[in-house]
């Protein structure tokens, strides 16, 4: 069995990442007039379907380093050369089982989620597009292929966050999205462009590895050109990933219905930027400067969001703030050259955060579409389910021990200390800098979960329209998945060297990159840390019971009030949309107003193509006066015609 | 024999005349059945192209003994004559159903149809100019009664009667100017005025006022004929008040046939060596006619409202590219530019097709298609539409249609003639596409983008609502001229290959008469001439023309001559025809050294 599995590895992959496209387009192209039954046999199937290859690809893969098939020659000019294939390596693997498996959990969820609505059958067939570009995305073996995926995943996005179009703030959320993208991807695209005039034509991920290990040419550690391009790629990565400075649509992107937030704003597309840094740590490693300025982005992100998360009022905004600031710590861990802690925390979020997403969908659900957490209170008593599964969530999260979240947050804030450029640190103060930040972020973030939670499920219900009940078992079942998942994932990458299963199964991915990083760290400092940690998570947990449910319930609105300025600064998201909104956006607004008016309206509609007709016209309309009918003046034209060839004719 | 069979083609196309008159006559007054008169029409017509391009192309290994210096037939006549009775067959499918709408009586309109076709092709085929001119009155005599037929119609009787008016002037200026060519040549037919007017180049200036004269008479018969400017005024009036069939006739057959003479007439006549010293050589006169013809044409094209008109004028237009090809002849050899044969091809196929979607939508003796009517077309009737989208798309020279073949083809022939100098022109015809594009695509905006007018009771019918009329003759007829335009524009190379031979073949060589020129071969047949002295200018006009062909159009042109000379020879030793004897040595006489060194037109 195994040996049959083993050798059908590519025909796997090739079902993986076809089934999601295949319930697309059934569901797009005869969607409408299917059953609403067979909508969702064919919505939830193709991601099972998925899921089940890709379990099994995973297992065909165990014990060799990688497995790649091809369809055919994409593109093919002159040295440059794009096949349609496919790539699974561990890491890849890792990947598609989080995507294929939380997305089939989140496309059941949606079959309860979304049942009222009209549009049933184009939200599957969105939702299984997404699927397949976002394999599409993890799976490419070339750059450009990754490209593809990474644009149809952003494509997806736009169109599931603009949802309910006719809701005008929720289509332009998605734009706003879609436009911030943009700016990330033209990095992306630009390093691409670099590279592949670096390597002759050929932007396969081995290729470029295989290219990387030989050295010399364009690949120096520490040489400028490999700076520019992995910091051009992390622009990229920031867009999609929602880090500094363009985290700005993520949170509007929770627009979007619930289970949507869930699996492409929580688990999976958002996380593509630290899956990419990840697919080139070997790459990115080479480049010193550039993993500094990303560990002190995904610091900085971690802290700014989860401060912003503390005094967000709904509840998607702050799960959204809180993505923010967990793609941050993945992103410090990447920087840090800690690539299989910031995948480990990845994998990890993506079961936690989906979760705490759902149970926010279930609350939304019960609440009917109400999302503000000042108007619930006391859920937890008629949504035993929700309420549980969002516990051990939230605990989770929060770093609380022996939850999953713990151990992929400790390993990152371990190894920010711990681990060093082997070519020495760029500046010793990065990593203790990073490391203090991210502490700091820990702290808020036990401290705004828990005041979610105990807003949202403890106490007394505030609003008086509500009549909250529990959800069906399409959704509670993933809930308890999820939760399940949240708590015990954790345990395949244990702090202990010899039961570190995780870092061993990652282990050839991440052999190039780690081994430019020197590790100065040591077992006591480990466990020292994850004292620490313990104390900070719990220390927030404390504040937060303190702050909104225990004796200190005043004290919030008294600090709100002493600071002032900065609260109402930091309520408004720091205004950074506002600032884009002066520096970029309405100069450029001006700029394209002043260019339509002039350039386009007068200069190319009035002048060039209306022009020209206007004026054949205007002459038409004056030689149109000789066709007047009338057989004599036609005749006598024939005649004068006559007479001048033979006026010219005759010498 | 040889005569009948090679008549064939001709004779066939009469026949189908006769049989329609008599079947006609055969059924009831009333028989509601008159339709398949247009059908046997058609077949008729399909037959003899058929029969014509079968026959012809292979010609001149045949021997035509009575008809000889009456009739041409070769590939070109070929090429021009399908073309013609393929028209003449769309137009016939066209009416079957059109006419009962209209109130016009079948029988004698499809055997108008079968005659004037007959008279195209006498027209295109004719080796003299008395059959040239026998053949233009058949075909345009029919045509005037066709476009006045619909006796209803105060406005189809108009455009009949300023036809026929103008026509008849016309007629009379080819008349003018046949005789002027008869008084500077003493002769008749193509390839003996060809030889008398180059003899007469080294005669006294005053001999060549004459010849001078019967050009520019001959240019604007011709030119009233295809509708150039400044000889056009008669075309958006009768092609909007004649029947649409008509009108697709006349746009497609009549304007063909006269192309295919006009240009083997000036070609063969005028491209005489002597011609550069006058003030205004053929060539200038054409070229002043191109340019004038696509620039009125597409300006007036612009401001008109009517889609019958808007055609008219394209129809117009498109006789100036024509023009221009026509001028463009490649200096070395003389031949006709082989874009033409292509560019008319796909032009027919086009606007055959556009005017057959026209025709289909005139119903209820509604003559007036002014552009709203079109309004919704492709929600109404999409095939319709479809077929207008293509055949539109194909005049306007939009790839991947046969027009854009044809355009690139014309243009890029005019180029190679001369690169230097018709660079200009050729800037100048783009340019006119430009504008074209203007009229073309605002028939295309109301058929696809403008909703119908929401209007009441019986202005349902004047505002687009009226049902097309269900014609399955007339569909096939409209969908083989959209798929011939997809056909061409795709897979053009067939068909330019028969463009080219039928170019190849557009001038009539003095050689094949060569001993005609002497008026004593003016009865020919009567006197079968020998091998004559040879002349000092046949002689030059022979080197010349050898020394400016390729190699590959020599050997081609070489075997044609040979063909040519074997029958001479075969001719007057009443040898057995039919067989084609191996080629002989060429006469001494086009082995005379070239005298002096006359070139350039």
């Amino acid at each position: 069995m195994h040996a049959l599995v083993r050798d059908n590895v590519g025909t796997l992959l090739w079902v993986v990442v076809f089934a999601p496209l295949a319930g697309a387009i059934v569901n797009g192209i005869l969607g409408p007039r299917l059953k609403r039954g067979t909508v969702s046999l064919v919505g939830v199937g193709a991601p099972v379907v998925a899921f089940v290859a890709s379990a099994l690809a995973t297992w065909g893969l165990a014990g060799r380093e990688a497995v790649s098939t091809t369809l055919f020659t994409w593109i093919q000019a002159g040295p440059i050369r794009v096949d349609l294939s496919l790539w699974l390596d561990p890491l890849s693997a890792v990947m598609i089982l989080i995507v294929t498996g939380i997305g089939s959990l989140i496309h059941l969820y949606s079959t309860g989620y979304m049942h009222g609505d009209p549009s049933y059958s184009r939200y599957f067939s969105h939702l299984n597009l997404f699927l397949f570009a976002m394999l599409l995305l993890v799976l490419g073996k070339s750059l450009l292929l990754l490209f593809v995926g990474w644009e149809g995943v952003g494509l997806c996005s736009y169109l599931l966050i603009g949802f309910w179009f006719d809701d005008m703030a929720k289509a332009v959320a998605g734009k706003k999205a879609f436009l911030v993208n943009r700016i990330g991807d033209f990095g992306f695209l630009l390093g691409m462009f670099v590279l592949v005039f670096w390597m002759e034509g050929s932007l396969d991920v081995p290729a470029l590895r295989d290219a990387v290990d030989m050295g010399g040419g364009h690949f120096v550690p520490g040489g400028t050109g490999v700076m520019l391009v992995t910091l051009a790629l992390f622009l990229g990565a920031t867009g999609k990933s929602a880090q500094i400075p363009l985290h700005v649509w993520l949170p509007d992107a929770m627009a979007g219905p619930t289970p949507v937030s869930a699996l492409i704003h929580a688990a999976t597309m958002v996380t593509a930027g630290v899956y990419m840094i990840a697919r080139l740590n070997f790459l990115f490693a080479l480049a010193p400067t550039t993993m500094a300025i990303v560990a002190l982005t995904g610091a900085a992100t971690a802290l700014f969001a989860a401060s912003i998360g503390l005094v967000q009022n709904d509840i998607k905004k702050v799960l959204a703030y809180s993505t923010v600031s967990q793609l941050g710590y993945m992103v410090l861990g990447a920087g840090v050259g800690a690539f299989g802690a910031g995948v480990f925390h990845l994998m990890t979020h993506a079961f936690f955060k989906a979760c705490l997403f759902l149970g926010a969908g279930s609350v939304i659900h019960a609440m009917a579409g109400c999302q503000d957490i000042r108007l619930m209170g006391g859920l937890g008593k008629r949504m035993p389910w929700t309420r549980a599964t969002f516990l051990v969530s939230t605990l989770a999260i929060a770093g609380v021990p022996l939850l999953s979240g713990f151990f992929s947050k400790d390993e990152i804030l371990y190894k920010t200390l711990a681990l060093q450029p082997a070519s020495g640190p760029v500046a010793g103060w990065i990593g203790p800098l990073c490391f203090a930040m991210a502490l700091a972020a820990a702290l808020l973030t036990a401290t705004y979960m828990f005041r979610l939670y105990f807003l949202t499920f403890s106490g007394e219900l505030r609003s008086h329209h509500a009549h909250p009940h529990e959800s069906p078992a399409s959704m509670t079942i993933p809930l308890v998945v999820l939760a399940a998942g949240a708590a015990l994932a954790g345990y395949v990458g244990l702090p202990i060297e010899h039961l570190n299963f995780w870092e061993h199964w990652l282990h050839p991915v991440f052999e190039d990159g780690a081994a430019r990083f020197v590790s100065t760290g040591s077992h006591a400092l480990e466990y020292g840390l994850m004292g620490v940690s313990t104390v900070v998570a719990c220390g927030g947990i404390a504040l937060a019971w303190a702050l909104w449910r225990g004796p200190l319930t005043h004290v919030p609105a008294k600090a709100a009030a002493a600071a002032g300025g900065f609260y109402r600064l930091v309520c408004d998201r720091y205004r950074i949309d506002e600032l884009y909104d002066a520096i970029a956006i309405r100069p450029f607004q001006a700029l394209a107003r002043v260019t339509h008016r002039w350039l386009d309206a007068f200069g190319i509609d009035a002048v060039l193509v209306n022009g020209p007709p206007r004026a054949v016209g205007w002459i038409g309309s004056i030689v149109r006066v000789a066709a007047n009918g009338d057989v004599q003046a036609y005749a006598a034209a024939l005649f004068v015609g006559l007479a001048v060839l033979l006026w010219l004719v005759i010498p | 024999m040889n005569d009948l069979l090679l008549c064939a083609p001709i004779l066939v196309a009469a026949g189908t005349g006769i049989l329609v008159m008599a079947l006609d006559l055969l059924s009831g007054r009333d028989d509601p059945r008159k339709g398949f008169l247009g059908v046997v029409t058609a077949a008729g017509l399909a037959i003899a192209a058929v029969l014509a391009v079968t026959l012809w192309p292979g010609a001149p290994a045949f021997e035509m003994s009575f008809l000889k210096g009456v009739l041409i037939v070769d590939g070109f006549v070929a090429f021009f004559s399908a073309l013609v009775l393929a028209t003449g067959a769309a137009a016939a499918l066209l009416a079957v159903d059109h006419l009962p709408e209209q109130g016009i009586e079948p029988g004698a309109f499809q055997t108008l149809l079968a005659f004037s076709a007959t008279g195209a092709l006498a027209f295109v085929a004719a080796a003299d100019l008395v059959t040239m001119f026998l053949g233009l009155e058949v075909m345009s005599l029919a045509v005037y009664a066709l476009a006045a037929s619909k006796r209803s119609s105060g406005f189809a009787t108009e455009a009949g009667l300023k036809y026929f008016v103008l026509g008849g002037l016309a007629s009379a200026f080819l008349l003018f100017g046949v005789a002027f060519l008869y008084g500077a040549t003493g002769s008749l037919d193509l390839a003996g005025i060809a030889a008398g007017l180059a003899g007469g180049a080294s005669s006294a200036g005053a001999d060549r006022v004459l010849p001078q004269v019967a050009l520019v008479l001959l240019l604007v018969a011709m030119g009233f004929k295809v509708a150039a400017v400044p000889f056009h005024f008669w075309t958006p009036d009768v092609y909007e008040g004649a029947p649409t069939p008509v009108t697709a006739y006349m746009a497609g057959a009549v304007k063909a046939a006269g192309f295919a003479v006009l240009s083997r007439l000036i070609l063969t006549v005028y491209q005489a060596p002597s011609w550069g010293g006058l003030p205004l050589s053929p060539a200038d006169a054409l070229l002043g006619l191109a340019v004038l013809t696509m620039v009125v044409g597409n300006v007036l094209g612009v401001v008109q409202d009517d889609v019958k008109r808007i055609l008219a004028y394209s129809s117009i237009a498109h006789a100036g590219y024509l023009l221009l090809g026509v001028w463009a002849t490649d200096p070395a050899t003389r031949a006709l530019n082989d874009g033409v044969p292509f560019y008319l091809l796909a032009y027919v196929a086009a606007t055959v097709g556009a005017f057959g979607v026209v025709s289909l939508l005139g119903a209820r003796g509604e003559e007036d298609m002014r552009l709203p009517r079109l309004a919704g077309l492709s929600k109404r009737h999409p095939v319709l539409a479809a077929v207008l989208l293509v055949c539109v798309l194909s005049l306007a020279g939009i790839p991947p249609f046969g027009g854009f073949m044809g355009k690139f083809n014309l243009f890029k022939a005019v180029l190679a003639a001369d690169p230097a100098s018709n660079v200009t022109w050729v800037v100048v015809a783009v340019l006119n596409s430009l504008v074209a594009l203007y009229y073309y695509l605002r028939i295309l905006l109301y058929a696809y983008f403008r909703e119908p007018e929401v209007v009441s009771g019986d202005d349902v019918a004047a505002a687009g609502h009226a049902p097309a009329i269900r014609s399955a003759p007339a569909w096939a007829a409209i969908g083989v001229a959209a798929l011939a335009s997809l056909y061409l524009g795709i897979l053009p190379g067939r068909m330019m290959a028969a463009s080219g031979s039928a170019a190849s073949a557009a001038v009539v060589r003095p050689d094949l008469s060569a001993a005609l020129a002497a008026p004593a071969a003016l009865a020919p047949g009567k006197s079968s001439p020998a091998p004559a002295p040879a002349s000092p200018t046949v002689s030059r006009r022979a080197a010349v023309r050898d020394a400016g062909r390729d190699a590959a159009r020599d050997a081609t042109r070489n075997d044609r001559d040979a063909a040519r000379n074997d029958r001479d020879a075969a001719h007057s030793r009443s040898a057995a025809p039919g067989t084609r004897p191996p080629r002989p040595p060429r006469p001494s006489r086009f082995a005379a050294p070239p005298a002096g060194g006359g070139s350039g037109r």
